[in-house]
């Protein structure tokens, strides 16, 4: 079916036909835009904050298996092979094992099998420290059950793979080295009642096993802390920046210099730092930097004498018939760096961090403000005009150096002095050469371990 | 769902001016006088594309407004390789069809029986009428039988293009065309536009 002349006419009527949009369309699309951007953005950054925690998250519970498992006892499974003789036949929950098996730190024995007492779950038999070494203690009536609600917490522990009867046996000739037995302190069931001897147990704070050549496993140091993750302001109260104003359209002449000077610069967001050395970690971060010139205090008018109103208190740029004021850039900055921290005393300890900035221009902002013939004021806001004139992404260089308060074992408060230089100008040079923009403040941080 | 292959027009514009060029680059670099002339320059004519596949004033001017924002966000990725008003258009229609699936405006008529033309039609005929006229008895078409009319019929796509892009075969694609089209005819012959029988059939 090939079109034919009904289509034909139809396409050129179509294609001439046109519609009035309303005057005000483009300013409402705009807005739409507008919000539907800001959107994105949200939602740009709460994905990279929830992949953030997400992230931290999955790093902190690496770090705790790290610490249970170093905390952790060994197992039956795991004992030396002279303290932990593995006996064929059934394993003590298969035969009916009831009995709780204690033992003295000199000769086993299983002569008060004590059937009708409460069972001590999973028992393993360990091999017991030395006097050297300090962990170990023999419990007293004293600081038997002190001691019970101090000890760490022994994780799940495979049931003691010896039959009764082998170990009655094995019992018989009596073990010369002594031995102990580690009982499963989160039992509740384990009192002081339910404890046939209580000085025929040891209970030991740790247990360095021995491995098959007799030598002594290493275990790791438990590891610190290494993930910091919080939020961070900056107030830069000192600063050269100067408006050049990139509202000026292009096509016309600049009929003013850098006359306006910045009104403050403040900077917020978030961060997360890796603890390389007990000294130094890195940092990377992500925020909002807003630089705002001459924010309107009091706006009033009063009638000159002679010609006409005067602005009084405003402080405005006057370009083409426009008032301009109150113009304002807002960057999304990555500040990327390194911390040194130098304890002092106790929690207080020196920091200084230093490092990269980078930003990207997300949006500009200005009010034209004009005056009616009685005299009062009305504001336009006017958005990323003149962005042409504007460096898109600009880097600075940034030090904060301070003094680190810590308010608990994990959190703590950063407070300093903050210095930021500009590597790139917020202008084009091809427009205005204004040079190096610095800006001095003060800063706070707060922060949590992981 | 609609396929994600866009459709493309078929219909030639001039290639894109120094002016247009200039334009489109302040386009790129955010220049909101630029955007507004842009938007002033092709709003009309869009509102009306967006007319065609809309069921009123409202949703078109919805169409439009989402259209324009796909443009502003996209123009970046204008390659200068077609007119603009090519380009424009073809956002437009692939917004309008969004729109009218997102919000379930498509209904198909699954009749498949061929429908006869009986109704001869001479050429510049349509042309005696106004051009509202017209895309109002468009308008009063049923949702599937418009879009199938104004793809095929007005945008020139081939049935099987428009039906890998509306997800339905092709022969449903004609027989909506057929219908639409002796639909419309009737349409128009309610308002007063007179078809001669078709002696050929």
């Amino acid at each position: 079916m090939k079109p034919d002349d009904f289509d034909k006419d139809l396409r050129d009527l179509a294609g001439s036909f046109t519609l009035p949009v309303q005057n005000d369309f483009f300013a409402q699309m705009m807005l739409a835009r507008r919000k539907k951007r800001r959107r994105a953005i949200m939602f740009y950054l709460c994905g990279l904050a929830a992949a953030l925690i997400v992230l931290l998250t999955f790093m902190y519970s690496e770090g705790t298996d790290q610490d249970a498992e170093l905390k952790q006892p060994l197992a039956s499974t795991e004992m030396p092979q002279q303290n932990n003789r593995v006996l064929p036949g059934k394993k003590p929950h298969e035969a009916g094992l009831k009995e709780t098996i204690y033992s003295s730190n000199t000769t086993a024995t299983t002569d008060k099998p004590e059937t009708s007492k409460p069972a001590i779950r999973n028992p393993a038999i360990l091999k017991p420290e030395t006097k050297d070494q300090p962990g170990a203690e023999k419990i007293t009536a004293g600081n038997r059950l002190n001691r019970l609600n101090t000890l760490p917490v022994i994780k799940e522990q495979t049931p003691l793979e010896i039959p009764l009867t082998d170990m009655r046996a094995q019992q018989a000739e009596p073990v010369k080295e002594p031995f102990a037995v580690v009982v499963q302190t989160t039992d509740t069931s384990f009192t002081q009642d339910t404890m046939p001897d209580p000085g025929l147990a040891f209970i030991v704070d740790s247990v360095t096993p021995a491995s098959g050549n007799g030598e002594q496993p290493k275990i790791k140091a438990e590891s610190t802390r290494r993930i910091e993750a919080g939020v961070y302001a900056h107030y830069f109260a000192i600063t050269n920046a100067v408006n050049a104003s990139s509202l000026i359209p292009l096509n016309k002449p600049d009929s003013f210099g850098l006359n306006e000077k910045a009104n403050y610069a403040f900077s917020a967001g978030v961060k997360g730092s890796y603890q390389l050395s007990a000294k130094w970690k890195i940092i990377l971060g992500i925020g909002i930097n807003k630089l705002q010139f001459d924010k309107i205090r009091i706006a009033q008018t009063k009638v000159d004498s002679l010609t006409a109103y005067e602005i009084t208190n405003v402080k405005a740029l006057r370009a083409f018939n426009q008032n301009i004021t109150e113009q304002s850039f807002t960057w999304l900055e990555i500040p990327l760096g390194v911390g040194y921290t130098l304890p002092l005393s106790g929690k207080i300890s020196f920091c200084t961090e230093a490092g990269l900035v980078y930003q990207t221009l997300l949006q500009n902002k200005a009010y034209e403000f004009t005056t009616s013939s009685d005299g009062e004021l009305s504001y336009k806001e006017m958005n990323n005009i003149g962005q042409e004139r504007l460096t898109k992404n600009t880097l600075a260089f940034y030090l904060q150096p301070g003094i680190s308060t810590a308010i608990t074992k994990r959190m703590s408060l950063f407070t300093g002095l903050s210095y930021r230089n500009q590597f790139t100008s917020y202008y084009k040079k091809e427009y205005f050469p204004t040079g190096s923009v610095y800006f001095i403040g003060a800063t706070a941080h707060f922060t949590y371990k992981f | 769902m609609y396929k994600s292959s866009k459709l493309s027009l078929i219909i030639k514009h001039k290639p894109t001016s120094a002016d247009e060029r200039e334009l489109i680059e302040r386009c790129i670099k955010e220049d909101r006088k630029a955007q507004h002339v842009l938007f002033t320059k092709y709003s009309s004519r869009m509102l009306g594309v967006c007319y065609r596949y809309a069921n009123n004033m409202q949703e078109a001017e919805d169409m439009l407004q989402e259209g324009f924002v796909k443009v502003f966000d996209n123009i970046g990725k204008f390659r200068f390789e077609s007119g603009l008003t090519t380009w424009i258009t073809r956002i437009m229609i692939n917004t309008a069809l969004n729109f009218l699936q997102k919000h379930n405006k498509i209904s198909w008529n699954n009749e498949l029986e061929p429908v006869e033309n009986t109704l001869k039609y001479s050429s510049d005929q349509l042309h005696a009428y106004d051009t509202r006229l017209v895309m109002e008895c468009i308008q009063q078409l049923p949702p599937g039988y418009k879009m199938v009319l104004n793809l095929y019929a007005i945008e020139g796509f081939s049935h099987k293009e428009i039906a890998g892009q509306l997800n339905i075969k092709e022969a449903t694609s004609r027989s909506q065309y057929a219908k639409a089209k002796m639909h419309l005819m009737q349409v128009l012959i309610n308002k007063g536009i007179e078809f001669k029988p078709n002696e050929a059939r």
